[in-house]
């Protein structure tokens, strides 16, 4: 932040949203937005950087050169086991515990309930005008969006072949994997261009995102 | 007079070292002014306990009681807790990272979430069951100073 590499503590906890605070200026940050609400740097924010959240199966092949953070042997005891989310939704929460994944996008937002997204995978949608697609893939947890491709005016469509076969696209036939890429057909070789997206709860996405869409099946 | 100063002085202080575990109670509604109270005790508590013990050795060089000593002792501990990271006994805080390849990594089942971040050429994948613990993780990957928070 401003030439000044800033370090980043605990600072307060809040309904699965926390605070941080740099040891630099004591200056604390909603974990969320990346933004600097109390202290010095106040009005400042973080930049967001792209992020994949994805099983490790699914990124070990996709990134075999990928370095991973290892757990820290002093805090062996208190990572959570792999199960762990199902402890945190039985805590209260202020609104709906809904599993959504949240896509910010040309000034819109859009949050698509996660139970139905796995099993209609893949979903071709739209955001404000803009045509886009969510994937799950790994067991129905990772989930992934891209900017579908306008040609001739009309945005690119996929689908999934009976079966539970490849993912192709209606213009051509293409086959494309979870990464986006088209690996054979017409367009092989083209890559579909990533959107963030966010995995969160209903009540935490729509705090955050007011006026936020919810897409319900069959829409 | 003095007296009466220590005692306000060590309650001031007291309250501002406390204040900011206000926004560690996940039942409690965190409003801007229960927010911006919480942080300014976390900025002023360690000078506020330079300024007590100050005024509590004057107190005590002219008069040892008892209460006096108490005072001193809450002080103190005062002192300590402002400058420690309360929250980090709950949740300790990531030291640097240790990393693997990803063929050596096995701290976690293949369906198990990771965070994956490319940057400056470099990949890197944060185990959501280590961010889910540790909240966050001062890194640097590919040059970029970055911070991976779950």
């Amino acid at each position: 932040m401003d030439g000044r590499i800033l370090r980043f503590h605990l600072a307060g906890l809040n309904h699965q949203n926390f605070l941080m605070m740099d040891e630099e200026t004591g200056s604390w940050w909603q974990q969320i937005t990346g933004e600097c609400i109390l202290g010095p740097l106040r009005g400042k924010r973080l930049r967001r950087i792209s992020s994949d959240e994805v099983t490790l199966a699914i990124w070990r092949a996709e990134r075999p050169e990928s370095t991973v953070v290892r757990f820290d042997p002093r805090f062996r005891d208190h990572y959570p086991p792999s199960d762990w989310e199902r402890n945190v939704e039985r805590m209260p929460a202020p609104g709906s515990r809904e599993l959504v994944v949240g896509i910010e996008l040309g000034g819109e937002s859009a949050a698509y309930p996660l139970a139905p997204l796995r099993e209609q995978s893949p979903v071709n949608a739209q955001i404000g005008s803009t045509p886009v697609l969510l994937l799950a893939d790994g067991g129905g947890n990772s989930v992934r969006s891209f900017l579908r491709p306008v040609s001739k005016g009309q945005a690119l469509e996929f689908y999934r072949e009976p079966g539970g076969g490849s993912l192709v696209d209606s213009a051509t036939g293409s086959v494309w994997n979870f990464a986006g890429h088209a690996v054979s057909g017409p367009l092989a070789g083209q890559s579909l261009a990533p959107v963030q997206n966010t995995k969160d709860y209903w009540f935490d996405w729509s705090r955050y995102h007011p006026g936020s869409t919810l897409y319900r099946a069959g829409r | 007079m003095l007296r009466m100063a220590t005692v306000l002085l060590v309650m001031a202080l007291a309250i501002a070292t406390f204040a900011p575990l206000l926004v560690a109670i996940p039942t409690l509604t965190q409003t801007p002014a229960l927010l911006a109270f919480a942080h300014a005790g976390a900025a002023c508590a360690p000078a506020l306990s330079l300024v007590a013990a100050a005024a509590l050795a004057i107190r005590l060089w002219r008069s040892r009681t008892w209460s006096g000593w108490v005072l001193l002792g809450v002080t103190l501990i005062c002192a300590w807790l402002s400058r420690v990271n309360m929250l980090e006994w709950m949740f300790s805080s990531a030291p640097d990272a240790q990393v693997a390849e990803a063929a050596q990594f096995h701290d976690v089942r293949d369906s198990d979430m990771v965070i994956g971040v490319i940057l400056g050429g470099q990949s890197r994948a944060y185990p959501v069951r280590y961010l889910a613990y540790h909240h966050m993780l001062n890194d640097r990957l590919g040059g970029t100073w970055l911070l991976p928070t779950y």
